[in-house]
């Protein structure tokens, strides 16, 4: 415990502040060693510190391997086989009846007997289905095409050669029979059926065609058969279409070439389900599986006591899986118990053996006598290790992960290992003991792998693309090259000035038409620089000095590079040779130069979508989440919602988020860290929150009020996000998650989950209710969103006062003159008293 | 240097005049008894104080149409000046007035100095920078002769040519 009250103390101070008084003691240090030695020379001093430092390291060794030999511990007698998780297939279809794909046919073609509307996109993207086949152990999986948000309510295709493509992934644990692939499409009556056709290609493998020759726009539909040893871990199908209306040469800008691909398009997957042996070497598999087709299912089941190192635990172990997760979904309940469990639940199960009763009714290597677990000699395990153990269900269809200990810390020891990648990459096999964790240090506030560098002169080969790697030289070919794209994410307390630059430095090929060729440079789409490519026989590491418009640049902004490559000759029939045009940036001669100060307007809720200012810094140290002390499960999902965006929203090596009860929350946390309160009005665990005369409150007895207003709702069932400065430090923020009734605060926790909605946050205050008439999460119109801004904003700056004085005449322009003026009248007094005097002695 | 209003007649009561009477006689009187204990080499100092604490009205950036307002109102400054000047143009005023203007035009060609270094050389390549370079020590140079100017003209001399008839030719 005392531990961990010192562990808080120095989470609680900024990183910055912590190194001062370390900074000035080893100056002191320094100073007084020097003075003592007087003369000892350098190279003495460089010695004596080597021999210092070896010796210190020795004695530590020797300290490990005693505390090693101490406290080794025996494994269980009989190692058991790994457990084996045998994934069951999707719950049996709905009446409604599956199409299933003809057999016998490699590629068919048939026109579809009538045109049906296409479903709305999430209402079809909902659910998988199965159905039983030959085998009964294989099922079958249907991926429609309306689950890619780029197809929208169609797929269109213009043009005399038009391609589309739609990734897609095989999920770990399928062993593919056979696969299908039903394109439903719709063509422009005036094609020539004899010069126009549609191919579907499957990771560049043509696998089926047919003409483009429906009369009066028919639907048709094309049945292909997909080899299973074509389909990948991750996939594409393209879909091309030839287009001419023209025997001999048709336009390409004519509007009557198109082919529109319907969004009831879709992929059958016949597969058999293949069992998985636990292990933690491939953590997070199967809890989390990067190419699942559908949302992971955590199930966690709720401990018997509620306390301030479960939720920790949970709070820390859900970021994690947040960060694991990335942009994929994951979804979080509770359950009571393995009977609860569906298809597709991973079970975790958090806490030591007394807060988690289930234990005792599971196979695990580590087994529990009474309220404690036991090692090989039937030895309880200290307090302080944490066990992690992987399991299945009795009948295998759930992995079941174990997050344990004797005491309080050795679960948290245990989440820790598997939240911190350094040492969940050492785990192996199916149980682990966690003895001694190293402590990760916190970053710095402002290093966000994701977004820009701190420092402000850097290379464009320091920024990362859209894959999350650092940019390498890349060179773009055709005519229509994509463009370059890479994040170009301003810090959130980034306040941009005038004279921002960037020197784009490329080559380009001898092929080009200098007359219509260019390289532009586009800030979110908006060009802020661009150049013609003149030289006729190419040019190397031509250069480009682009001004960065400061107002610009945001937390999500993203810079592209566009070559605008023109052949020198016209093309014959729309068609082009064009791929002896080339254009390169070159990531490590191309550099940036920023004008910046650090300063931010709070509250504001937009920057909560970059996580700020809870994820500064990335290990989420700052940051306090406080639930009622006797939190409802509607409470708890909050939490862990909350918790998961944060894990999304940040990159760091450890989360050192805290969650507390109200009543366990130290005045120290209070004071120095930005709080999270969750919990419905009347168990609101920060109510100083509600309390503001300014702004939007909720007040008891169902009342609302804004400013001096007062009004009475029934039933209140909004949710409320509201964001505000703590009354306890003017620097940190308070955020309050709630609603006056627990399907309110779910409305928030749905808000948090759902990137469609979260990334629409704003202001200071968010009013969100429910459309009791959707049946869907993800439908548009499921949560209406209102927005307020009360709370005057507060500036926070850490700047030097050079910078401080030039954002104030920035903010009071109207000063500088006066200033300018005052400034002269001292000057000028000054001066002629000094040259009075000067005449004076002349005299 | 000696009281310059002295010799004006006192029933010019205009607002102009009150205004060069306040700049050019109660200020510095105020100046000379505030600052009267202060030795030589402190009022340096002091002064060197000021120009430190003026850098954030040189380096502040404002965007265009508040620096036009800020330029136009500064034009007019230094235009009433010199139209006060003109009309009350004793000698002892124009020095007065004059030392004004020496650290109203230094101020702002500091702030324009400041802008132009920072915002606008163009080091694209050695074509580029050489010729934005040249141009820049031309400036520099311009400023440097009117900074020259202004020391040359900060006490100025009203000396009048010998009468050389009194003198034989031979010794010219």
């Amino acid at each position: 415990m005392r531990r961990f009250s010192n562990r808080l103390r120095d989470r609680s101070r900024l990183p910055g502040q912590r190194l001062k008084p370390m900074t000035l003691g080893w100056l002191l240090l320094l100073c007084c060693s020097v003075f003592v030695s007087g003369g000892i020379p350098l190279l003495y001093g460089h010695s004596l510190h080597a021999q210092w430092s070896g010796t210190a390291v020795a004695q530590s060794t020797v300290k490990k391997q005693e505390d090693q030999v101490i406290r080794d511990f025996t494994l269980p007698a009989a190692p058991r086989e790994a457990p084996v998780y045998r994934p069951a297939p999707p719950p049996a279809p709905e009446p409604e009846p599956v199409e299933a794909a003809p057999a016998p046919a490699s590629t068919t073609t048939e026109p579809a007997p009538a045109a049906t509307a296409p479903a709305a996109p999430a209402k079809a993207a909902a659910t998988p289905s199965s159905t039983p086949t030959s085998s009964p152990s294989t099922s079958q999986y249907i991926l429609e095409f309306n689950r890619s948000p780029i197809v929208g309510n169609r797929l269109r295709l213009q043009g005399i050669y038009a391609e589309t493509q739609l990734p897609f992934t095989r999920p770990h644990a399928w062993s593919l029979k056979s696969a299908k692939a039903l394109v439903r499409f719709q063509h422009s009556p005036a094609l020539l059926a004899n010069r126009s056709n549609l191919t579907v290609r499957v990771n560049g493998t043509s696998v089926g065609s047919t003409p483009l020759n429906r009369k009066q726009s028919q639907i048709g539909q094309l049945l292909v058969d997909i080899p299973p040893n074509l389909i990948q871990d991750t996939n594409s199908i393209a879909i091309v279409a030839q287009q001419n209306t023209d025997p001999k040469c048709s336009n390409p800008a004519d509007p009557t070439l198109w082919t529109e691909v319907l969004p009831d398009s879709k992929l059958l997957f016949n597969y058999q389900p293949q069992p998985v042996p636990l292990d933690l070497s491939r953590f997070p598999y199967p809890f989390f599986d990067s190419l699942s087709l559908d949302a992971s299912q955590l199930a966690y089941v709720r401990p018997t006591t509620v306390n301030e190192a479960w939720l920790t635990a949970a709070g820390r172990f859900q970021a994690a899986m947040g960060r694991l997760a990335d942009f994929r979904p994951l979804e979080t309940r509770f359950v009571k118990g393995v009977e609860s469990l569906q298809w597709n639940d991973r079970l975790i199960i958090l806490g030591t053996p007394a807060e988690q009763p289930l234990l005792k009714s599971l196979k695990l290597p580590f087994t529990v006598s009474g309220n404690q677990l036991v090692d090989g000699s039937k030895n309880a395990l200290p307090d302080d290790v944490g066990v992690l153990m992987l399991a299945a269900t009795p009948k295998g269809g759930n992995p079941v992960l174990v997050i344990t200990g004797n005491g309080a810390e050795g679960v948290a020891k245990a989440a820790q290992f598997l939240v911190q990648p350094k040492n969940r990459r050492l785990g192996a096999g199916q149980a682990v003991l966690v003895d001694t964790l190293d402590d990760v240090p916190t970053p710095p506030a402002r290093q966000w792998q994701r977004g820009l560098p701190d420092a402000n002169a850097f290379k464009l080969s320091d920024l990362q693309g859209a894959d999350q790697e650092l940019l390498k030289d890349t060179t773009v070919r055709g005519s229509s090259a994509p463009p370059i794209e890479f994040n170009f994410r301003a810090l959130p307390d980034d306040q941009f000035t005038r004279g921002s630059a960037m020197n784009l430095v490329y080559s380009y090929g001898p092929q080009v038409n200098p007359r219509t060729s260019a390289v532009e440079v586009l800030l979110d789409g908006v060009v802020i620089g661009g150049k013609r490519l003149t030289a006729e026989d190419g040019a190397t590491k031509d250069s480009l000095n682009v001004n960065l418009p400061e107002n610009l640049i945001t937390p999500t902004s993203k810079l592209a590079i566009a070559f605008r490559l023109n052949s020198r000759e016209a093309g014959q029939c729309g068609i082009v040779t064009d791929q002896q045009l080339w254009g390169t940036v070159h990531a490590d001669d191309t550099r940036f130069k920023l004008k910046r100060n650090n300063a931010v307007q709070l509250p504001d809720l937009k920057l909560l979508q970059v996580g700020y200012p809870f994820t500064a810094p990335q290990d989420l140290s700052s940051t306090a989440i406080v639930v009622p002390d006797s939190p409802s499960e509607t409470e708890l999902l909050t939490m862990l919602a909350f918790s998961e965006r944060l894990g999304r929203l940040s990159q760091a090596d450890s989360v050192k988020l805290n969650v507390y009860t109200a009543g366990t929350l130290p005045d120290d946390v209070r004071k120095e860290s930005n709080l999270v309160g969750v919990g419905t009005r009347d168990k609101f665990p920060l109510i100083e929150a509600f309390d503001s005369k300014q702004g939007f409150a909720l007040g008891g007895l169902f009342s609302r009020l804004w400013n001096q207003q007062k009004i009475q709702t029934l039933p209140d069932k909004d949710g409320v996000i509201k964001a505000m400065m703590s009354p306890w430090n003017g620097n940190r923020t308070l955020l309050a998650l709630s609603g006056q009734q627990a399907s309110g605060l779910t409305t928030v926790k749905d808000v948090l989950n759902k990137d469609p909605w979260f990334f629409q946050i704003q202001k200071d205050t968010v009013l969100i209710s429910a459309n009791p008439q959707t049946t869907s999460a993800f439908d548009p119109a499921a949560y209406q969103l209102e927005f307020l801004q009360q709370e005057s904003q507060r500036r926070l700056a850490k700047s030097n006062p050079l910078t401080t004085a030039s954002s104030f005449l920035q903010d009071n322009w109207f000063l500088l003159p006066t200033g300018i003026v005052m400034v002269c009248l001292l000057l000028y007094g000054i001066a002629q008293l000094y040259i009075k005097r000067l005449e004076g002695v002349k005299k | 240097m000696t009281n310059p209003a002295s010799g004006m007649p006192s029933k010019r009561r205009g607002k102009a005049e009150r205004f060069t009477l306040w700049l050019t006689e109660r200020l510095p009187t105020a100046f000379d008894r505030g600052l009267r204990s202060l030795p030589n080499v402190q009022l340096l100092w002091l002064g060197v104080v000021v120009v430190v604490l003026s850098v954030p009205l040189i380096v502040t950036p404002l965007t265009i149409w508040q620096q036009t307002i800020v330029a136009l109102l500064l034009i007019l400054i230094g235009w009433g000046i010199v139209q006060v000047e003109q009309r009350y143009g004793d000698r002892h005023t124009s020095e007065y007035l004059h030392l004004f203007m020496v650290w109203f035009s230094l101020i702002t060609t500091f702030r324009y100095l400041y802008y132009r270094v920072s915002y606008t050389l163009n080091l694209d390549g050695w074509l580029n920078g050489t010729f934005s370079l040249l141009l820049l020590a031309a400036e520099l140079y311009a400023i440097l002769t009117l900074v020259l100017a202004f020391f040359q003209t900060l006490k100025l001399k009203d000396r009048q040519s010998p009468d050389l008839t009194a003198i034989p030719e031979a010794e010219w």
